[in-house]
């Protein structure tokens, strides 16, 4: 995984604070795979409690701005079950 | 251009007092459609007159974050963080349109709440472009 220590907290804080502290949360796409370079940071959140959209802009925006990284931020959306949640999960890191 | 995405955000507040966001026309999903590349445009416009105006007064622009900063402060807008939900938001609206009715609803609305926003910001940027420049 290509993320510091201090990363990852800074990813935990803004995504519990802005979709609760029971938010589950995974990193996919490039950043798990440590023979590459650079790329976007791909998350993937299942939220205790869905956020409204504002909240979900907000929190990637807090996260890009902490990281200095593009973010892609895919949140679960209650009744869909749809194939990149399954991809995040299988392929990715729990933070 | 300003005048353009008032009426489409006229005709989208329209449909949105429907609430019939399951069995759209196509005439519907043209206006939303004109509205998402109106506020597009106009955000982005919008963006680069600020950029422009922070050149103009020899501002650090290599990074949009110190334009915002400097915005803030000559109170063109109300914060960083409302201008960043706002250019979020048309970049996710742009690539995370769908069909799915409950989402584009969500997407509308919150269009819709910061369409004045984006036209009280740009009155304030003209305000000072008239006060400092005379035009």
């Amino acid at each position: 995984m290509r993320l510091t220590t201090d990363q990852v907290e800074a990813i935990r804080q803004r995504i519990q604070s802005h979709m609760g502290p029971k938010a589950r949360i995974w990193l996919f796409g490039s950043r798990v795979d440590d023979s590459r370079r650079g790329g976007d940071v791909d998350l993937y959140v299942e939220p205790a409690t869905p956020p409204g959209l504002a909240a979900r802009l907000r929190c990637k925006s807090a996260i890009a701005d902490a990281l200095d990284l593009d973010v892609d931020l895919i949140v679960q959306q209650p009744g869909r079950d749809l194939p990149i949640y399954r991809i995040a999960k299988h392929s990715g890191v729990a933070l | 251009m300003r005048e353009y995405l008032a009426y489409s955000l006229s005709q989208v507040e329209a449909i949105l007092q429907l609430g019939a966001w399951e069995a759209l026309s196509p005439d519907q999903h043209e206006s939303l459609a004109a509205f998402r590349v109106r506020f597009s445009e106009f955000q982005e416009h919008l963006g680069k007159t600020m950029r422009s105006v922070a050149i103009e007064e020899e501002q650090d622009v290599e990074r949009f974050g110190a334009v915002l900063a400097f915005m803030e402060r000559l109170r063109v807008i109300d914060s960083v963080e409302q201008w960043k939900l706002i250019r979020e938001l048309r970049n996710a609206v742009n690539h995370e349109y769908e069909d799915d009715a409950a989402r584009l609803a969500e997407f509308f609305e919150l269009m819709t709440k910061e369409t004045p926003v984006l036209f009280d910001y740009f009155d304030r940027l003209k305000d000072h472009c008239t006060q400092e420049y005379g035009i």
